[in-house]
């Protein structure tokens, strides 16, 4: 994925026709034609429902549980504090507008290694005590 | 053929030993021994004048100390004619020059001066005059610094003179005197082969044995005991005398050669023998220090080969690396390809459940323009296959079915025999492959794991080879050296054995052992009859000159002699001086008589007797002696020469003519 002026970047325009062509879910945008001030998505109804199915569908469930885990992350941050978070990745920090952002995935699971060592010894610590 | 090669030949036959006739000869003919043999004839020899001049010094007072200068100076005008029979050269007292006539004569007959340097300094001139069977000699020389030059001359029957040689040295004087001598007096050079030389004794030997000195009484004939037996025989006249000189001296020179041969063997064997001692310590050494190494421990080329094993594993576990890395990268290609499949047909399963799950949906707008869905135009679409809202052909196919081949619409059953295909299934063939790929992966890496196992191992044992390659380096040393010394061992132990003789020596030494055999029996039987007849005129002559009781004689071949004197048997080393001037005087006179008698021998008839009275013999007895001389050469033809201090004796017996005496203090020239 490039980098481009809000961080990590792709067009979903494409993608959200095709929802939006189901009535599935919505976007509406703030602000000139020319200078979006904001966008907010939103599901619809129907939206919610085809979710659902989705979710007990066997084959494309790990699409919603992936989306819970996106959820959890970015929680309820907006775009610009969302954008401030990617750049304390020197990774992402360091990338040239318009180039790829090299994959931080190895370093992400090494500070997740630490967190789960210290999550896993630190009751037999107590417990020594 | 030669009459002493086949006696030689005949006799080894004799003795069964198979050497030819013509091997025979050669070996005699190439030790120089003469094929025949001529018994002696006596040739005479007399001097008939001694003509000396020059100048004499001499001191008045003997005894001082007297200058050059000082010295009293006389001319010398010696001029002596002596005659046949016994001529006497005396003086009254002693050093007054009798001897000097003697040895001046044999000067100039021999070549060869026994003079005192003085006394020869004192002379200018030498003139001698010698007849041989009657044949007049001149001997004539200028004596300069003490070197005689001169000429030897012969009277021609015409009276004229023929010059049989020169001279310049003393040397050239005896070679001269020499060759016309021993030719004239029918006289064989005597060679004789004494600790490794030949040594040849030509005329001057013969001269000097014409003298008796009273102070040299032994032997009894001439003067050297190494030739006595040479000589008698020569005097004698025996037959083979001479030939058997030569076998003799062939014979003690082949021995020679043979002992030095055989000192040089010995020498060798010995030198040999303390080689072979040393080489054998040495590889008993080389054995021990050999010993003192430890067999188990790795030589130096266990320690090579530990290195190269060790490098060979550490070849082969880098092999096996490389063959372990391509074939894990091969194993990883594998497994992304499966995770490529596995992930496309993830995603065409996806696709078309998605595809299910958004026809199944009604759309309501245009995703770009928002228009609305026209509710007739999507009612129609199953029919019209359009899309409602932008008219393209719709796929409405459920895909789903084509993303499970077990659940086709088209069984395989279904399709002729002949299209039937095998069908694979790429992710059962990647999973395949990369179960494939992993045991090939697996099994290089146990593979390799042994292969390190093993380097460390090789390793390990190069590096403690390494550690003992000082010794190994010299227990390797250790083996060198027993090598080399034992091969040195070998080839001495080989050489001491193999010691192979001189067969063409041993072959020389049987012929001329042989010949020497027979010319001594021959000389033996030949002289036996002739030394009798000596003997009785010995001991005749020897009672004649005083000597009364000496009853007999017995000379034998090799020059000693049995005596019976007074009744007792006795040797001429035996008697008194006095009595051994007698005998002594008595052979030589014996072997003239014989020769003259019976015309055998080869003693030319001359004798001169040096101071006869120094020895122990009083004046009457010397009297006795020299009227029994004289009444002999009355008989016998021959030329005696006394030389005595007893002038006046002389005097008494000899005719005037006969005479060269000096009387008082006077000196003879």
């Amino acid at each position: 994925m490039p980098r481009w002026h809000h961080g990590a970047y792709e067009a979903i325009d494409d993608a959200f026709s095709v929802l939006s062509a189901y009535g599935l879910a919505q976007v509406r945008r703030q602000g000139g034609i020319r200078k979006t001030a904001r966008s907010q998505f939103f599901l619809t109804e129907a939206g919610r429902a085809a979710v659902d199915e989705l979710r007990t569908e066997k084959v494309l469930s790990w699409y919603t549980d992936q989306v819970k885990l996106v959820a959890l992350v970015a929680g309820s941050d907006i775009g610009s504090k969302l954008k401030q978070r990617q750049y304390e990745q020197a990774e992402y920090a360091r990338t040239k507008l318009g180039t790829n952002i090299a994959p931080i995935h190895a370093i992400v699971r090494e500070r997740l290694d630490v967190v789960k060592a210290t999550a896993i010894s630190a009751p037999a610590a107590e417990g020594a005590s | 053929m030669t009459i002493l090669g086949e006696a030689v030949f005949a006799g080894l036959k004799r003795n069964c030993v198979e050497i030819e006739l013509a091997r025979v000869e050669k070996v005699l003919r190439e030790s120089d021994v003469s094929s025949t043999a001529s018994r002696g004839v006596p040739a005479q020899l007399r001097v008939r004048r001694l003509h000396v001049t020059g100048t004499k010094r001499y001191s008045e007072t003997p005894g001082e100390e007297t200058e050059l200068a000082e010295m009293e100076t006389a001319p010398i005008k010696l001029d002596w004619t002596p005659n046949d029979g016994v001529n006497g050269v005396g003086s009254g007292a002693n050093l007054r020059g009798k001897s000097s006539v003697l040895h001046m004569t044999m000067w100039a007959l021999t070549g060869r001066s026994h003079l005192q340097a003085d006394v020869v300094s004192w002379v200018n001139h030498v003139d001698a005059e010698f007849h041989v069977d009657s044949v007049p000699l001149f001997v004539e020389f200028d004596v300069e610094g003490g070197v005689p030059v001169g000429k030897v001359e012969q009277q021609l029957p015409s009276g004229g003179r023929t010059v049989l040689g020169t001279f310049a040295a003393e040397a050239e004087f005896e070679s001269v005197m020499g060759s016309v001598m021993l030719e004239r007096l029918r006289l064989d050079a005597i060679s004789v082969f004494s600790k490794g030389v030949e040594i040849e004794h030509t005329w001057p030997s013969y001269a000097a044995a014409l003298t008796v000195h009273a102070d040299k009484l032994d032997p009894i004939i001439g003067n050297e005991n190494t030739l006595k037996t040479r000589i008698l025989q020569m005097f004698v006249g025996t037959s083979w005398a001479s030939i058997d000189a030569q076998v003799a001296t062939a014979l003690n020179s082949l021995m020679f050669e043979r002992d030095e041969h055989k000192a040089e063997r010995q020498a060798a064997v010995s030198v040999t023998a303390v080689a072979l001692e040393r080489a054998e310590k040495r590889a008993m050494n080389a054995k021990g220090v050999l010993e003192e190494f430890d067999l188990d421990e790795p030589d130096v080329d266990t320690v090579l080969e530990l290195a190269s094993a060790a490098s060979d594993r550490s070849r082969e576990a880098h092999e096996l690396s490389l063959q372990l890395m391509t074939a894990e990268a091969a194993a990883s290609d594998v497994r992304a390809h499966l995770r490529i499949e596995e992930l496309r047909q993830q995603a065409a399963v996806e696709d078309a459940v998605a595809r299910r799950l958004f026809n199944g949906m009604a759309p309501t707008v245009c995703p770009r323009c928002s228009t609305k869905v026209d509710a007739e135009r999507y009612a129609a679409e199953p029919a019209t296959l359009e899309c409602s809202l932008c008219l393209h052909e719709l796929d409405l196919v459920e895909h789903l079915a084509h993303s499970e081949p077990d659940a086709g619409s088209l069984g395989a059953e279904d399709l002729p025999e002949t299209e039937t295909e095998v069908v694979v299934d790429p992710l059962e063939a990647l999973r395949g492959a990369v179960a494939d790929a992993e045991r090939g992966v697996s099994g290089l890496r146990e593979k390799r794991r042994l292969a390190e196992t093993q380097l460390r191992e090789a390793e390990q044992a190069a590096a403690v080879g390494r550690d003992k390659i000082d010794s190994a380096r010299g227990r390797l040393k250790a083996e060198l050296e027993l090598a080399r010394a034992q091969s040195a061992l070998d080839t001495l132990r080989e050489a001491v054995t193999d010691k192979p003789g001189v067969p063409a020596l041993d072959e020389k030494l049987i012929v001329l052992r042989m010949a020497s055999n027979l010319t001594k029996k021959w000389v033996k039987d030949d002289q036996e009859l002739l030394l009798e007849s000596v003997s009785h005129a010995i001991a005749v002559l020897a009672r004649r000159f005083g000597s009364t009781n000496i009853t007999s004689v017995k000379l034998k071949g090799n020059g000693n002699m049995d005596i019976v004197k007074g009744g007792a048997n006795t040797t001429y080393s035996g008697l008194t001086n006095g009595e051994k001037l007698r005998i002594k005087l008595a052979a030589v006179i014996a072997l003239i008589e014989l020769g003259h008698g019976k015309g055998v021998g080869r003693h030319p008839g001359l004798l001169f007797v040096d101071s006869p009275a120094a020895e122990e013999i009083p004046e009457s007895d010397l009297k006795t002696m020299l009227e029994a001389m004289a009444a002999v050469a009355e008989a016998t033809d021959l030329q005696i020469v006394v030389a005595t201090t007893y002038g006046g004796m002389l005097n008494a017996v000899l005719p005037k003519d006969n005479l060269l005496v000096a009387t008082g203090t006077e000196f003879v020239w």
